[in-house]
């Protein structure tokens, strides 16, 4: 199995492992196909749509669309090692290799990827970076959407705010370099919205976080 | 005859509109026995008053027509589907016949609860907000516990922090008052208590980013919704201790702190006791707090229901860096132990599933028991100081450990329930385990702020059944397990401890159970349409006893079926409740 899904099954007191940091990958090229992305929504709409949502904003289950939801899942083996141990609850992990990479090209394409000649398999996908791939297209899920075939978002309610003018507190190290995070420069590449938006970040945002290994 | 005339009409316009109930011919307003200060305070056997049945949330019904000997005869008497999808975790009320269903998006539908017939709806309108706030919109679609019964009122709290008393006679809208913005992420997800003239509420959603700096119980005029008192968890100028628990972090960079299962109250000492959940960034790397134990998140909170003055505190699990919440249910316990009564809170507080017993007069430590296997609290000292695994904290961005119980427990909202038959506590918990890293994240509005990568819910090592039923004896001095029933199929509902000598609860396999309270064999089980879910209740009419069984979509099937494949869960949500009952000649 190209990946290591060895490691969920690993005893107690395990020792740390490296996931891909957010600065392994850039917003390039798209590593994946558009007929993989293609075949991916149909699989998404047949298998996940129902709890997911068809454009990708959570019904029941957690959305998996927007900046955040990027960064916290963080590579497209992160999100590999989970989507084919666990979804969907009706039949977990028996959808098969190709279409859970398929499945994953197409959550790229939703968030604002763009497709490549480059497949997306399971050998060198490890530490693609779903922030850095998607950062081009983050600031407009809502584009991406009708771009997706999806139904544009609903209008907000008049005494909600507008989305971009949203300002909500980040973390207290949010801006800080962290170990094994982002350069604070790189943060602020990896979320576009941040140059606009005053939302309440995380203390840590931003600084210098220790990495592993270091 | 124009009297006769006048029932046909309103039969048929009851008929029409759904509002059928207790109609009178002279007087076309139905009857209502009004839900008393008294009624509260001790609970009449046949009704299920309020969201665990009492205010010491025991979960404990005194009916005992359905027993070990009859349960076998248990027959479907009514089922009915919910008004709405979403995660299923309802607790229906019954008062004077009539069934109280609360169901996501708030939506209360009165029901006859001898016959299932529908009496009146309630939709709340809640306001549209934009698409990609996913976070907070489905705050609404996993709606809690319960709603509150006081005199003719129905009391609701909603997903826009909102709360909304109803006229139980026709869920027409008395009053209704907006607690705080669900702009910033702030909603209801539980119950309230009504206790002392006061709607006592907590509010949820504390986890958004908007919300920062603040999450709070509160107390209500019952009558006039005049905010009386607020207590904010997560930032507490009355205690130095709690300020310097967060270390450099200042309240405007804290969250969570969410109290998000419905709290127990003793009107002898005038206290209501409230568990508190986890704090926002999940990671202490990301949250900037250091080695601080990050107060009042989770711990029990006795606050003074008439100041709201903090009373005592005790946190079950400082410096959490996981999202281990343990806001689950404060029971309260009376024992009479060499002819003095211990006055004792027993609960599974946290996602740990450990169960602690404390003084709740004092909130003294007295014991604690590990129930399913967790690998974060290494040691419990005799004062209660909890020590937690250090080896388990990320230093570094992306650093990932595998942690026991995990995010979706061990325990979640399912509530045990304590039997003073057996004086043991009967708690529903998964065995499971998951990765968790942190990640540097820029928050966005309407989502959650925890900043963390968590892995697929898997089995603990060696373990190969994820459900477990644990019965846990009560006493001042050590709890032991009486017995631990183990299935492949993790516990989906709250568990309902009867005079019967039964234990009720349900799986992902869609199978309500009985078990013995004593031994924990299983004496009945009825496979239904969906997992089981809510809170399994029971109540009485006319001379018989009925079981509701609320079930549907549920998390804490989904999240760990990859732990039992040859059980496939219903893609369908199937949100429903089942009503039985014994056969007329048996009782």
């Amino acid at each position: 199995m190209p990946f290591k899904l060895k490691r969920i099954a690993a005893p107690l007191g395990i020792a740390t492992l490296v996931c891909g940091a957010l600065s392994a990958g850039s917003a390039m090229a798209g590593n994946f196909t558009a007929e993989q992305a293609a075949a991916g929504q149909t699989a998404f709409n047949s298998n996940c749509s129902q709890c997911h949502g068809r454009n990708l904003e959570g019904i029941e289950a957690p959305a998996l669309a927007g900046p955040d939801v990027m960064q916290n899942w963080d590579t497209a083996g992160g999100l590999y090692d989970f989507i084919s141990v666990a979804m969907p609850p009706s039949a977990p992990g028996k959808l098969g290799e190709e279409t859970y990479v398929n499945i994953i090209a197409y959550i790229l394409q939703f968030n604002g990827a763009t497709p490549d000649d480059k497949p997306l398999t399971s050998d060198r996908d490890y530490a693609i970076s779903l922030p850095g791939e998607t950062a081009a297209g983050a600031a407009s899920v809502s584009a991406a959407a009708l771009d997706a075939g999806g139904a544009a978002a609903p209008a907000a309610d008049a005494a909600a705010p507008t989305e971009p003018a949203v300002a909500v507190p980040q973390a207290f190290t949010w801006g800080k370099q962290l170990p094994g995070g982002p350069a604070p420069a790189e943060q602020a590449a990896a979320a576009p919205a941040a140059a606009t938006s005053t939302i309440p970040q995380a203390f840590t945002w931003g600084k210098q976080l220790p990495t592993v290994g270091n | 005859m124009k009297i006769d005339l006048m029932k046909s009409l309103l039969v048929a316009t009851t008929a029409l509109l759904a509002l059928s109930g207790p109609v009178h011919a002279q007087d076309a307003k139905p009857a209502y026995a009004p839900v008393t200060d008294e009624m509260l305070a001790n609970p009449p056997a046949q009704d299920w008053l309020m969201y665990r049945g009492a205010y010491n949330n025991q979960g404990y019904s005194a009916l005992d027509l359905i027993n070990k000997d009859t349960v076998g005869k248990l027959q479907l008497a009514w089922a009915w589907p919910m008004a709405e999808a979403g995660i299923q975790e309802t607790a229906p009320l019954v008062h004077d016949g009539i069934m109280f269903l609360q169901t996501n998006n708030n939506i209360v539908e009165a029901l006859n609860a001898k016959t299932g017939d529908l009496i009146w709806q309630y939709r709340h309108v809640l306001p549209e907000i934009p698409a990609s706030w996913s976070y907070q919109a489905n705050q609404a679609r996993r709606q809690k516990n319960s709603i509150a019964l006081y005199q003719d009122k129905v009391i609701l709290t909603t997903a826009d922090a909102k709360i909304v008393v109803l006229s139980a006679v026709d869920g027409k809208v008395v009053w209704e008052k907006q607690v705080l913005d669900y702009n910033l992420g702030y909603s209801y997800t539980v119950g309230p208590i009504i206790a002392d003239g006061k709607i006592i509420t907590a509010i949820s959603g504390c986890s958004i980013a908007g919300t920062a700096g603040g999450c709070y119980i509160f107390a209500h005029d019952v009558n006039t919704g005049d905010e009386l008192w607020r207590f904010n968890t997560i930032d507490d100028p009355n205690n130095p201790k709690q300020e310097a628990s967060w270390g450099d972090v200042p309240a405007e960079n804290r969250w969570g702190g969410t109290p998000w299962t419905t709290g127990s109250y003793d009107p002898a000492t005038k206290t209501t006791f409230w568990g508190i959940g986890m704090p926002g960034p999940y990671s202490e790397l990301i949250r900037g707090s250091g080695d601080g134990s990050v107060l009042y998140t989770n711990s029990t909170l006795a606050i003074d229901i008439e100041t709201g003055k903090l009373k005592w505190y005790y946190q079950h699990l400082p410096r959490d860096n996981w999202d281990l919440d343990s806001p689950y249910e404060r029971i309260l316990v009376d024992q009479d132990v060499d002819g003095k009564t211990q006055h004792l809170l027993v609960t599974a507080a946290g996602k740990n599933g450990i169960v602690f017993a404390l003084d709740r007069d004092t909130g003294k430590y007295l014991w604690h028991k590990d129930t399913v296997v967790q690998n974060v609290v290494k040691s419990i000292d005799p004062d209660g100081t909890v020590n937690i695994n250090t080896d388990l904290i990320s230093k570094a961005v992306g650093e990932e450990h595998l942690v026991c119980a995990s995010v979706s427990g061990g325990k979640l909202w399912m509530t045990g329930s304590y039997s003073p038959l057996t004086q043991a506590y009967y708690v529903p918990l998964t065995e499971a385990c998951n990765t968790v890293a942190p990640t540097q994240t820029e928050f966005t509005a309407g989502n959650a702020v925890g900043a963390v990568k968590f892995g697929p819910r898997v089995l603990p090592e060696g373990i190969t059944d994820a459900g477990l039923l644990d019965a846990v004896s009560i006493n001042p001095t050590q709890g032991d397990h009486i017995w631990q029933a183990r299935s492949r199929p993790s516990m989906t509902s709250s568990v309902l401890a009867t005079a019967g000598g039964l234990v009720f609860g349900g799986d992902a396999a869609r199978d309500i159970k009985a078990w013995d309270q004593k031994t924990g064999d299983i004496v009945w089980t009825q496979r239904l349409n969906a997992p089981v879910g809510g809170y399994p209740s029971t109540y009485e009419i006319d001379g018989e006893q009925y079981l509701v069984v609320p079930t549907g979509y549920s998390n804490a099937a989904s999240s760990i079926s990859s732990a039992f494949p040859e059980i496939p869960l219903p893609t369908g949500s199937g949100n429903s409740i089942f009503v039985f009952k014994l056969p007329k000649a048996t009782n």
